[in-house]
């Protein structure tokens, strides 16, 4: 029942929302709830290198919704990484933001709050979120597939919240072709599924 | 339960005009009870295609034939293109069950040469045939290992005749076969020598992509069998065949041109002699004495620098003595015991070095009639291996009469497929960027992965690793219910059968530890529990002069009991579409295991005119949509994308007698031209097949 509460409440909230910001504000609904702002599920591709020696991180953003330069690596510019299978966030031993990521088996637009604790942080030999743990490998093939109902929720470098969903990953040449074996991929695209939380609050 | 297509155990060639519908209608098969049994009182689903429908059809490999038949499911690999290897060829699958799960037999002794667990069929000619024999459902209780979904068994030609028959095929593709039997009967002895060439170009579905769906290939296959009889009571039949098979690899990496070629080298050889003796009219034994070497060498190099891209070379030796007694100890009972020692090794560079196993067993089956209605026949084998220890495997099959033309049939069978070489001893690491491990169960342990996290190679090792122990063999129990009927006329009869197998300690690999690249270690468990499920069907008759006609049907459901249990607890989302939003799946959604058609079904008309002078079959098999990817993690296919399309096949043969010994053919193959490049890669459009055969009788 809390969760039919929730979407009663979160329609509800949407809903004042929508009729005007002044009233909200008039009946000071929710101290708690100030810095909600409506967001918006947004779907988007990256390239990421499929040589986990030689290759380099492909950086993320959830508020400018883009990839950022490497360049910007040790700064709070992104939120998380990616290099063939493996995801870094901005956390710990891969960045200088308060970061952290855990992931919820769920559907996705079910999930509407993300939890208050249990943001994984990345320390050495153990990242955040281990490999393997959302996808499925097929050693004869050599593809390999994100499991359906596996949500990340992320703390972002900047301490707000998104949660993303990871829809497919892809084999690609260098400009992001799709390339079937056994033409060897030099770039994974994954398509994602995110919403940023942009006012700091916990819910989506 | 007990199909005939078309029955007669003679050539059409050589039959007088007024017989050709004169069905033998109680044919012997030897498969279902380890000695020769009346069709109509086999307990347990025997499908038997003869060489006459195999004529009619003019099919040339073994693929092709079996395709045609209820219920027989032709799986193929990854296709001739993809690297290390994988020419896995062309499998079935028998009630639902894998390739791997299928125990296949050249007069009565086991074939090896599995690639990626399947025997590929498309390496046997069927010109050498005398009749096929399929039994449904697992028979490890008389075979062992591998007799988990069925047993096919391959009989070859020797009569005793004296005959020369010699054939000639041509067709699209470049696609050649040649033929030559002869079969020799002395007072003593009897000698069959057969050898067949077979070559094609190959061909090209998807003309999109530089390579061909099927690259060019040549084989030939040669048999001497020698029969000698040193009285009305011993008996040395020595039984020789030699395979030897090349195909070529064209492909292209990192471009469109094709910059990577070579061949793959099949060799495959059998020595068998087996000596019967009959003691009395009570007692026979059968000692055999069976060699077999299989070798698949693979290299491949690029075409500029000629240096080598992939090299592999697998080599098989299987060595096996049997001896099986026949006692009829009583009036309505015959007891079968035997036992055996079986040694094989296995050498290829992916193995850390050459290994082997031992193989004792033995069995015992007790056929009973209690009363003229009746057949009772319970057998158990016990099998004591070196890699995996002991295994029991009981059976049970009882016989109804209800009528001069009604059968009741009952059995349960057990079947087990033990561990496999590559699950056992595989030591593999990918020389490609990723860098992936996969360790057989044996070549895991923990400890070699502490060390490991000590020198930095090991990241993390994942709690799987810690569950890695020996391997058990894959258990299933199999149940079948069914009837066979004739009509009132003697030409319309059917079958009917239920059937339910479940299968335990499937072997699954799975990530059991992460190396400092990222990437995973893989090793194999036995972890899965599952079912197959179903119904089968054959009906057939005759009409008019000279016209005969059949259809099959197959329904099979098939299920992961883990998934199911994970559906009912809402914890198994799917996607819709490729690029969609996931959602919780329900029951409704589950399609079973993956790579099973739900529904097969067949349809054939053959006729030959009065004088056998001419005639003709039209012959068409049609599968609904299989499970072929798993795009979303769930472990069963949920979206279209994720099927293969059903498709129907169409195949047509015309034949005539154009002189007294010489007969000409015509086959027109998949006439609706249906094609599928990825996933039915075996499967040319259109094509057509002529045929020049003689055969020679003088005894």
């Amino acid at each position: 029942m809390e969760f039919l509460n929730q979407i009663i409440f979160d329609m509800y909230l949407k809903n004042i929302l929508i009729a005007g910001l002044f009233i909200v504000m008039g009946i000071g609904l929710s101290s708690c709830e100030k810095d909600y702002v409506p967001t918006e599920v947004k779907t988007t591709d990256i390239l990421t290198d499929v040589n986990p020696q030689t290759g380099a991180y492909t950086y993320f953003s959830f508020k400018n919704g883009t990839v950022v330069a490497n360049t910007e690596a040790q700064t709070t510019n992104w939120d998380f990484g990616v290099k063939f299978t493996t995801f870094i966030v901005n956390s710990g031993i891969s960045g200088p933001g308060e970061g952290g990521v855990l992931i919820q088996n769920g559907v996705f637009d079910e999930i509407l709050e993300a939890p208050e604790t249990g943001y994984l942080v990345d320390e050495t030999g153990d990242l955040a979120i281990v490999d393997g743990e959302w996808y499925d490998y097929n050693p004869v093939t050599h593809t390999f597939a994100p499991k359906a109902g596996k949500v990340f929720i992320f703390k972002t470098a900047d301490g707000k919240y998104a949660k993303m969903e990871l829809l497919a990953a892809t084999p690609t040449d260098a400009n992001g072709n799709t390339v079937t074996p056994p033409t060897f991929p030099t770039k994974i695209k994954y398509t994602l599924r995110y919403a940023y939380q942009e006012g700091g609050s916990r819910k989506f | 339960m007990i199909l005939m297509v078309l029955s007669s155990v003679s050539y059409a060639q050589k039959m007088p005009a007024d017989s050709v519908l004169q069905r033998e209608l109680d044919e012997m098969v030897i498969t279902a009870t380890r000695t020769e049994r009346h069709l109509s009182n086999v307990t347990v689903p025997t499908l038997l295609v003869n060489a006459r429908s195999i004529q009619m059809s003019g099919n040339l490999r073994l693929n092709e034939v079996l395709q045609e038949q209820t219920g027989l499911f032709l799986t193929s690999g990854t296709g001739s293109t993809s690297v290390g290897g994988g020419v896995f060829g062309n499998g079935i699958q028998i009630q639902g069950m894998a390739p791997d799960y299928t125990l296949i037999m050249l007069d009565g002794e086991p074939l090896i040469g599995r690639q990626g667990g399947i025997i590929d069929l498309s390496r046997f000619t069927v010109s050498n045939i005398r009749k096929i024999e399929v039994i449904k459902g697992p028979s490890s209780a008389l075979y062992g290992s591998e007799a988990m979904g069925g047993v096919v068994n391959i009989i070859t030609e020797q009569r005793r005749k004296n005959y020369i028959s010699s054939g000639i095929r041509y067709g699209s593709y470049h696609t050649t076969d040649i033929y030559s039997s002869a079969n020799l009967d002395a007072k003593k002895s009897t000698f069959y020598l057969f050898a067949n060439f077979n070559a094609s170009e190959g061909y090209d579905l998807n003309t999109g992509t530089p390579e061909k769906t099927i690259d060019p290939y040549l084989n030939g296959s040669a048999q001497l069998k020698w029969t000698y009889r040193f009285n009305d009571r011993t008996r040395l039949s020595w039984n020789n065949r030699i395979y030897q098979g090349l195909q070529s690899s064209y492909f292209a990496i990192n471009g469109n041109e094709i910059n990577i070629s070579g061949n793959g080298i099949t060799t495959d050889m059998n020595i068998n002699p087996v000596l019967t003796h009959l003691y009395n009219d009570q007692l026979k034994t059968i000692l055999k004495l069976y060699t077999s070497f299989y070798r698949y060498e693979q290299k491949l190099n690029h075409i500029d620098t000629e240096e080598t891209y992939y090299a592999d070379d697998f080599q098989h030796i299987y060595l096996r003595a049997e001896n099986q007694t026949e006692w009829n100890w009583h009036p309505n009972a015959q007891l079968i015991a035997g036992g055996g020692y079986n040694l094989q090794t296995v050498n290829t560079s992916r193995y850390r070095t050459e290994k082997e196993e031992h193989l004792g067993y033995a069995f015992v089956q007790n056929e009973w009639k209690p009363g003229a209605k009746w057949i009772l026949i319970p057998g158990v084998r016990y099998d004591i291996n070196s890699a995996y220890g002991n295994h029991f495997s009981p059976k049970l099959s009882v016989q109804f009469k209800f009528s001069d033309r009604t059968n009741l049939n009952f059995s349960y069978g057990s079947g087990f497929k033990a561990p496999d070489f590559r699950q056992l001893y595989l030591y593999y690491i990918n020389p490609a960027a990723q860098g992936y491990r996969v360790y057989g169960a044996s070549e895991f342990s923990v400890e070699e992965m502490e060390k490991h996290l000590l020198d930095g190679l090991i990241i993390k090792i994942l709690p799987e690793a810690y569950l890695i122990t020996g391997l058990k063999p894959e258990v299933s129990h199999g149940f079948n219910v069914g009837m066979t009927h004739k009509y009132k006329s003697r030409d319309l009869r059917m079958d009917f059968n239920l059937f339910y197998n479940h299968i335990n300690d499937l072997i699954n690999y799975l990530p059991v530890a992460i190396t400092n690249n990222n990437t995973l270690v893989f090793s194999y468990m036995n972890v899965k529990k599952a079912y197959t499920g179903g119904m089968e069907y054959n009906i057939s008759g005759s009409f008019g002069k000279g016209f005969e006609w059949s259809s099959g049907y197959q329904l099979l459901l098939t299920g992961d009991q883990d998934v199911l249990k994970k559906i009912f607890k809402n914890e198994v989302y799917g996607r819709d579409e490729p690029l969609g939003a996931s959602r919780r799946m329900s029951i409704w959604d589950y399609s079973g295991l993956m790579g099973r058609s739900m529904h097969m079904l067949n349809a054939k008309l053959n006729y030959i005119n009065e004088k056998g002078a001419y005639g003709g079959s039209i012959r068409a098999i049609y599968r609904s949509r299989w499970g072929v990817l798993d795009r979303d993690g769930n472990g069963f296919a949920n979206m279209k994308e994720e099927y293969a399309e059903g498709f129907l096949m169409v195949n047509m043969s015309l034949q005539k007698k154009i002189f007294k010994n010489l007969t000409l053919q015509l086959n027109i193959n998949n006439l609706l031209n249906q094609t599928d490049a990825l996933y039915v890669p075996q499967n040319p459009g259109i094509h057509f097949l002529g045929s020049l055969q003689w055969n020679f009788l003088t005894k």
